[in-house]
């Protein structure tokens, strides 16, 4: 039977079906919740909240759900970059974005406290909080850290964009890791590589990390209905991340323009750029992203300072309607979207997989 | 409701194949050789013809016969119009390209590819199973011959828009071709081939819905598990590219098929430096040097293929990886140095195996 595979064992879980963590707001207790209670594992990308608020979290989320959940973090949260980014490094790029400021009718931003989290600070916070699962981006935790979580029995769950970076996720001493194809929304994860030289299709990254490695492999990209489960475990997967099509849900914490978004013609028409966090990420096209991405490469401000400096957009750009200046992130997939509802998505997912796998498995007569 | 093996099942029967695998036509790696050998395993076989003369293409064809009575494609390029000439940037371009080869003489950027029309006349005097077509949509009046002859037209697409476009152009098949693929990517407007990358895990689905035209899945698939899982997104078959190029059939020099082996997915590039197209190849020194900062841009197709020219045949002489035209797709490490029957016998077999 397709749900038993080693990753629902090690998981405990009862579908092999992961929802990813969405960071920028976009994660949600009551998706993750959801998801978890369904026999999925539900996620919570936590790389932009304090360490008091993911002490709440997985407290939370442990009163929503007596099912094993996931929370994420970011290895990497600041490009070295940030090392010399000071005033006058500020005021250079708000200059640069002094126009869409203006046109939003925004007073150009001041230099903030704090750009993002630190990551030393969440991740013992998260060890504190032990969640049943902690899985990561953009690097491998320490091996203190790793530590710490096998000891208080804290799943791990790496994520690669390569073959090496699986290898180094393995040797490490992870339980398991994510495969992600270039087909998928958001960051790119890379560590061992620049993101953009790197960018691998599924068909070709997941048989070949499933040869590299011992331990469970999760494909993440381009999947979004029951078929491609079904394509996903054939060509070799342990478990399937869906992100998009449950970012997609009412349930996530994704803004309503973002979902109405993802379900419109121009959801099929997706782009790499830097223009929204200074990494790399799969967003629908974007006018504001595009005159960005033709900028120097220099332009663009260092993560997190350039996620900083568009997220004080954010809020007039939802109400003066100007979605293109809101990271839109949308995987490959989008037109397959069918589901407004995480529960009707979920158990959509579980027949059309039972269904494709039962297609592929009727008798007719063998070719060849 | 068809099921996976009978809808590549109905697929194999309409084109006289055993095994729903395609060998993807490979402009200048199409030793019939190797052809030969896909066909009497039950695959399709198929020669990129791009760079040939009529009679050539004849004496393609005429070779297969003689080794095989299995059906065969015959691929050709829709052409652009021809690009606008900038003398002092292509002079900078044979200025970078004497680093890596003999010195490149102005007239090097006139060569041409063979005249289209001749070509599409061969291909309908050599009357194969099916042509295909890439960069583009074959003319209506070719189409329509192609149809009083009955030869199956099969579209070479890497969007869902161009899947569309070719449905309602008349095409008998879709190829589906996803970015993990080796060697030129299909797409009908040149400028945006980088920018339209889909990987074939997101196209196919989106084809298969979009399309009602049996649809052929390719970019990166080398195994069975690939084979497996294009059918069980709703592919009718597979077809297989660098995943031959290292059978002995295939003849391509020793050292770019055995850098294939050595290939990790993220050591190819795609990159305009051979033809002025964008393609997957593997990430030699030429290609990294001439899409480093500073290189100048490549020249317009097919003006930069000329001026590589007598690079490429200078590292084919040598056999240097680093300077022949050695494209890999996503998936090159898991081609295997064996006979091609042996590779189309294991694909089917694996892909069965899958989805029993």
């Amino acid at each position: 039977m397709w749900i038993d595979t080693p990753a629902t064992r090690l998981l405990k879980i009862q579908y092999p079906i992961i929802q990813g963590p969405f960071g920028g707001g976009a994660s949600s207790v009551e998706l993750a919740a959801t998801v978890s209670n369904l026999g999925g594992l539900g996620s919570f990308g936590a790389q932009n909240l304090t360490p008091a608020e993911i002490r709440e979290l997985v407290a939370f989320m442990r009163k929503q759900t007596a099912a094993p959940f996931a929370v994420n973090l970011w290895i990497d949260n600041a490009d070295a970059g940030m090392a010399t980014f000071d005033n006058a490094a500020f005021a250079r790029h708000a200059e640069h974005l002094k126009p869409v400021f203006d046109s939003l009718g925004l007073e150009p931003p001041t230099f903030p406290n704090q750009f993002g989290q630190a990551y030393e600070e969440q991740v013992s916070a998260l060890i504190d909080a032990v969640p049943p699962a902690f899985s990561f981006v953009f690097g491998i935790p320490s091996s203190e850290v790793l530590l710490a979580c096998k000891k208080r029995g804290v799943l791990t769950i790496g994520n690669a964009t390569t073959v090496d970076e699986a290898q180094a996720i393995e040797e490490a001493g992870v339980d398991m890791v994510v495969a992600t194809g270039a087909e998928a929304g958001g960051h790119r994860v890379s560590f061992l590589h620049a993101a953009d030289a790197v960018l691998m299709g599924n068909f070709s990254l997941l048989p070949q990390v499933r040869k590299a490695v011992n331990f469970p492999v999760i494909i993440a990209g381009g999947i979004a209905n029951g078929q491609g489960i079904a394509a996903a475990l054939t060509l070799g997967a342990d478990a399937v991340q869906i992100g998009t099509a449950f970012l997609a849900c009412e349930e996530s914490g994704a803004v309503a323009p973002h979902r109405a978004a993802l379900f419109s013609d121009s959801a099929n028409q997706t782009m790499l750029t830097r223009a929204f966090t200074g990494r790399l990420a799969r967003t629908m096209r974007s006018d504001f992203a595009e005159r960005v991405s033709m900028q120097q490469p220099s332009e663009i401000a260092p993560y997190p300072a350039q996620g900083w400096l568009v997220r004080q957009l954010r809020a007039a750009a939802i109400e003066q309607s100007r979605i293109d200046l809101l990271p839109l992130y949308a995987g490959q997939s989008a037109s397959l979207l069918r589901h407004h509802h995480a529960a009707d998505l979920f158990h959509s997912l579980v027949t059309e997989t039972d269904e494709a796998f039962r297609k592929a498995k009727a008798r007719c007569t063998p070719l060849g | 409701m068809s099921t996976t093996l009978e809808r590549s099942r109905s697929f194999c029967a309409r084109y006289g194949l055993r095994v729903p695998v395609l060998l993807a036509p490979m402009a200048g790696a199409s030793a019939p050789s190797l052809s030969i050998a896909v066909a009497n395993a039950g695959g399709l076989a198929s020669c990129g013809a791009l760079l040939m003369q009529p009679a050539e293409i004849e004496k393609w064809a005429a070779d297969l016969r003689a080794g095989s009575n299995g059906p065969f494609q015959l691929n050709l390029w829709v052409p652009d119009p021809a690009p606008t000439r900038d003398p002092d940037h292509e002079s900078r371009v044979r200025d970078f390209l004497a680093g890596w080869g003999p010195a490149v003489p102005p007239e090097a950027g006139d060569a041409t590819p063979p005249d289209f029309t001749a070509q599409c006349e061969a291909l309908l005097a050599a009357g194969p199973g099916a042509v295909s077509s890439v960069m583009g949509l074959f003319p209506p009046a070719f189409v329509a011959r192609l149809k009083e002859r009955r030869i199956a037209w099969f579209a070479n697409i890497s969007t869902v828009a161009e899947a569309r476009a070719a449905e309602d152009a008349g095409a008998d098949v879709v190829v589906a071709q996803g970015m993990e693929a080796g060697g030129h990517r299909g797409c009908f407007d040149s400028r945006t081939a980088e920018a339209q990358m889909v990987g074939l895990f997101a196209l196919l689905p989106a084809v298969v819905d979009a399309v009602n035209v049996p649809v052929v899945a390719t970019g990166g698939i080398a195994d069975g598990r690939g084979v497996a899982a294009a059918l069980a997104l709703g592919a009718s078959a597979a077809q297989v590219g660098t995943g031959f190029l290292r059978c002995p059939e295939a003849k391509i020099s020793a050292a770019w098929a055995n850098a294939l082996a050595e290939t990790a997915p993220e050591d190819t590039m795609v990159t305009r430096a051979f033809s002025g197209r964008a393609g997957r190849s593997i990430g030699t020194k030429f290609v990294r040097a001439a899409m480093a900062e500073g290189a100048p841009k490549s020249a317009p197709y097919p003006v930069q293929r000329g001026l590589t020219a007598q690079m490429r045949a200078a590292g084919q002489k040598a056999d240097d990886l680093q300077r022949i035209q050695a494209w890999a797709g996503q998936a090159a490490a898991l081609a295997r140095a064996e006979p091609a029957a042996a590779v189309v016998q294991r694909l089917w077999e694996d892909a069965q195996a899958l989805l029993r």
